[in-house]
């Protein structure tokens, strides 16, 4: 667990971060997001104390990292930033084992946790003896988070991870990443400014501003409960494939119509109820059928619920109206 | 002789300059690349405050300015002569490209390797010997090898404070007019920079494997050399030293004749100096006699006596314009003009205008026109534009005066605008010049002349040598021969070499003539 608490960094006259306050669960991720120059790299740089706060504190498991050496919290963070920063003079193997050799591990563990890290990051396992270098970017970036998770330590900070790679890999290895079964109980901070990834990647969200925290919360409540006016215009741009992409089959079902005819010859796609919206009409697009079917799968309950495709976004209109009714009341 | 034999008749020699040679730039250079990877490292730990590094780069890049001669005049009242000073002087002229390519090469690594590096946990030493030293290397070993190859060079003219090496054979030979020996000396120095450079690449290729034998192996190395250096005279008594420039030490007429002609059978130890420096050298003890110029401003300066040269040995050196003889054709009225001034200069007054540019510091122009003025010669027009005359003048201060004085009559009694090349580095280069039509005139020595010009041999200039007319006759006479080249009429004064001691040495020693020096020689040593 990660607690901040009024951290400030003033650099000269000008102040990067000002009281920033959140926390971060065990296995929860953190997005820190925002504009350039708004403060998130700065707050994660102080994280790991490769910046030092002016003011403020920073708990990891209870114990105030300012406590402790810099060079020995950092050793038990793992750090991936976008351009990777492997050595280019250490082969891949090297540079895997770069913190595990500082620990002092035997030579065995080393080769084993190598192997094993490769095989997770669906490294081919004779990129070992090569250079960075040759590596393609995707790789390099597979290789850095290798290196991150080489001691298994249970908290992680990310500078942009995927923030140098082409729109295709950058996908597939957010997809991949987010799917590493050692990957989902870390208590993580990324920093990104891509409002998809910090939506798919993030358990909640701090949209940065001016060094201040505009709003933390679920993805869900920054796109639909937005705070000030400046989080709402922040995901204006795409904030229709923001809302699919925040609202799951199970957040519509309330808001289906509760009869529906059923089609004899219809096509049917069946998606759990976590699934989100935007991934259903793509993974949908395909299909041209207007009858087709989706089927809802309660994994609590172990049920079927079945409706047609084209009842999806009439509910979905019918729950934003509900919240926006909701958010007057709140008003007034 | 071809050049082969004579490389091969002077191997030893060769080989023994050779080695003193590599001593000298070895030394310096160790020095140099533990300094200066430790400056620069240090530098790069301060890269924030940009005017930390800037600033110290600047002193360095003043410092590689300086001209390498300079450099050692400054420190020898320091430092004295010897390979002490040259090693220091090397040392500093290597410093600058080691420091700055550390410095680059560290500053360089990529900006994200090293925050991973830091954001991994590597404690900033580790971030320093893993990533950034390993990343710098090939930058710091391209200064490295720069170093080698300025020092190889420069080590050349340490030969002009008797630090000894390759420098040696060039200076006499230039002196002496012989190609020969100036690439006995320029070839292995060309080799050694080379061969040095090619070492150092194969050590740079492999050096993440070899590097702690290779500094272990070098540093035992480097510590027995400069201890040699340090403490050379460790076990020895100190004894009597002479210096002597280049020329003196090579030609028939200076100190291997010298020794025969007075019987010197001691063998003292002789170093070799620029003539420039060689007064300084006598003046703070670091020999106890030169072998100077009688027209020498600083043998009254410093306080100098000459030993009287009793028997006669030192051939006569009557300072004389040389003129292409196409020039006298074209400007006929330059014959008389210049003619003007011979006889005029004494040995004293010649004395007194050296000494008005070496001790009082005025410079040779004012020096000229005051003299000119004196001697009741208009000093009014100044000419500049396309020369007409080109006056060459070799570099030291008499030649400096004498051209001024040339211009200064020239241009106000004629209408030819004259342009001075002073400085030229002694007798093969001033005489090729003239040869090749890039001066006009020069002046020149009869002496010097006689042997390093003409190269005339013992059984014609034996029965010339003591009579000064008769050499000058002689010179005359095959210059015109030979290369088209007029003599002109003397200026009066003889500039030959003379024996200097410090005033006190010579009162305490009671050593006044040359033969009471050979005598005290011989029974001493």
């Amino acid at each position: 667990m990660i607690e901040v608490q009024g951290l400030s960094k003033r650099f000269q006259n000008f102040e990067a971060v000002q009281n920033v306050d959140f926390q971060v669960e065990a296995g929860e991720t953190l997005m820190l997001i925002g504009t350039s120059g708004s403060g998130k790299t700065t707050t994660l740089k102080m994280i790991n104390r490769l910046i030092e706060p002016s003011s403020g504190k920073i708990l990891i498991h209870g114990e105030n990292i300012m406590n402790q050496k810099p060079v020995e919290v950092r050793r038990k963070i793992g750090y991936v930033i976008q351009n990777v920063g492997l050595f280019p003079h250490y082969t891949i193997a090297q540079n895997i084992a770069v913190i595990p050799k500082l620990f002092g591990w035997k030579k065995n563990k080393i080769d084993d946790r190598i192997t094993e890290l490769m095989k997770m990051l669906d490294l081919p396992d004779d990129l070992q003896k090569r250079l960075p270098h040759e590596l393609s970017g995707g790789q390099r970036q597979r290789v850095g988070v290798a290196r991150a998770l080489a001691v298994n330590p249970d908290v992680m900070l990310l500078d942009e991870p995927f923030g140098a790679l082409d729109p295709i890999t950058r996908h597939q290895i957010q997809y991949e990443f987010k799917n590493i079964e050692s990957l989902k109980n870390k208590t993580m901070v990324m920093v990104t400014h891509d409002v998809f990834e910090a939506v798919e990647m993030g358990n909640k969200i701090a949209l940065m501003d001016k060094g201040q925290v505009q709003q933390l919360g679920t993805p869900k409540e920054l796109i639909f409960q937005p705070k000030n006016s400046f989080i709402k215009s922040f995901f204006d741009s795409q904030r229709f494939e923001l809302e699919l992409k925040v609202t799951t089959l199970k957040d519509i079902i309330p808001f289906l119509k509760t009869e529906y005819e059923e089609a004899q010859t219809a096509k049917t796609i069946q998606f759990t109820e976590k699934e989100n919206l935007l991934t259903i009409l793509e993974q949908s697009a395909h299909i041209f059928s207007e009858k087709l079917q989706i089927e809802v799968l309660d994994t609590a309950k172990n049920t079927i619920q079945t409706m047609p495709r084209t009842a999806l976004l009439p509910a979905f209109y019918k729950m934003k109206e509900q919240y926006e009714e909701d958010l007057e009341k709140l008003n007034s | 002789m071809t050049l082969f034999e004579f490389l091969y008749s002077r191997r030893f020699e060769i080989l023994s300059q050779t080695i003193e040679h590599l001593n000298i730039t070895l030394v310096s250079l160790f020095f140099a690349i533990i300094l200066g990877v430790a400056l620069g490292i240090l530098l790069s730990r301060v890269s924030h405050i940009n005017a930390i590094p800037n600033g110290t780069l600047g002193v360095l890049g003043v410092i590689q300015t300086i001209p390498s001669l300079a450099l050692l005049g400054f420190m020898l009242p320091v430092l004295g002569i010897g390979a002490i000073p040259a090693i220091v002087a090397l040392f500093l002229y290597a410093l600058l490209p080691i420091v700055r390519n550390t410095y680059t090469g560290i500053d360089e690594v990529d900006a994200s390797v090293k925050e991973a590096a830091k954001g991994i946990g590597l404690s900033n030493l580790q971030v320093l010997v893993k990533v950034e030293l390993p990343l710098a290397i090939p930058i710091i070993f391209a200064g490295i090898r720069t170093a080698v190859v300025i020092n190889v060079g420069v080590a050349t003219l340490c030969a002009l404070i008797a630090a000894g090496g390759l420098g040696e054979f060039i200076f006499r030979g230039i002196s002496l007019n012989n190609a020969n020996m100036i690439l006995a000396g320029a070839i292995p120095a060309a080799l050694l920079a080379l061969i040095l450079d090619s070492i150092l690449a194969l050590i740079q290729k492999y050096i993440q494997k070899i590097i702690r034998p290779v500094l272990i192996v070098l540093s035992i190395l480097m510590l027995g050399i400069s201890f040699n250096f340090a403490f050379p005279n460790l076990f020895q008594e100190p004894a009597f030293k002479m210096g002597f420039d280049a020329e003196f030490i090579a030609r028939p007429d200076g100190y291997p004749g010298l020794k025969s002609h007075y019987n010197i059978q001691a063998n003292i130890e002789t170093l070799e100096f620029d003539s420039g420096l060689m007064y300084r050298a006598v003046k703070e003890g670091n020999v106890d006699l030169i072998g100077g110029y009688q027209t020498d401003g600083r043998i009254e300066a410093y306080n100098l006596k000459e030993l009287e040269d009793d028997k006669n040995y030192f051939p006569p050196y009557y300072v004389t314009p040389l003129v292409k003889a196409e020039t006298l054709k074209k400007y006929p009225e330059l014959e008389k003009v210049l003619n003007q001034l011979a006889g005029k200069i004494s040995v004293e007054k010649m004395r007194a205008l050296n000494y008005a540019v070496d001790g009082e510091k005025k410079s040779p122009k004012e020096v000229a026109q005051n003299f000119l003025k004196e001697e009741g010669f208009s000093t009014k027009i100044i000419r500049s534009g396309t020369p007409d005359i080109i006056i060459g003048g070799k570099k030291f201060s008499e030649q400096y005066i004498l051209i001024e004085i040339f211009k200064i009559l020239i241009e106000n009694e004629t209408n030819l605008t004259v342009e001075l090349k002073g400085g030229l580095g002694g007798t093969q280069i001033a005489f090729e010049a003239i040869k090749k039509g890039e001066i006009d005139l020069y002046l020149e020595y009869t002496g010097t002349g006689l042997f390093a010009i003409l190269k005339t041999k013992p059984e014609i200039y034996e029965p010339i040598l003591r009579d000064k007319e008769k050499v000058y006759q002689y010179v005359k006479s095959e210059m015109e021969k030979k290369y088209n080249l007029i003599w002109l009429k003397p200026l009066g004064f003889n500039n030959t070499y003379t024996l200097l001691m410090r005033e006190k040495d010579s009162k305490a020693l009671n050593l006044h003539t040359v033969s009471e020096l050979a005598n005290y020689l011989n029974e001493s040593y």
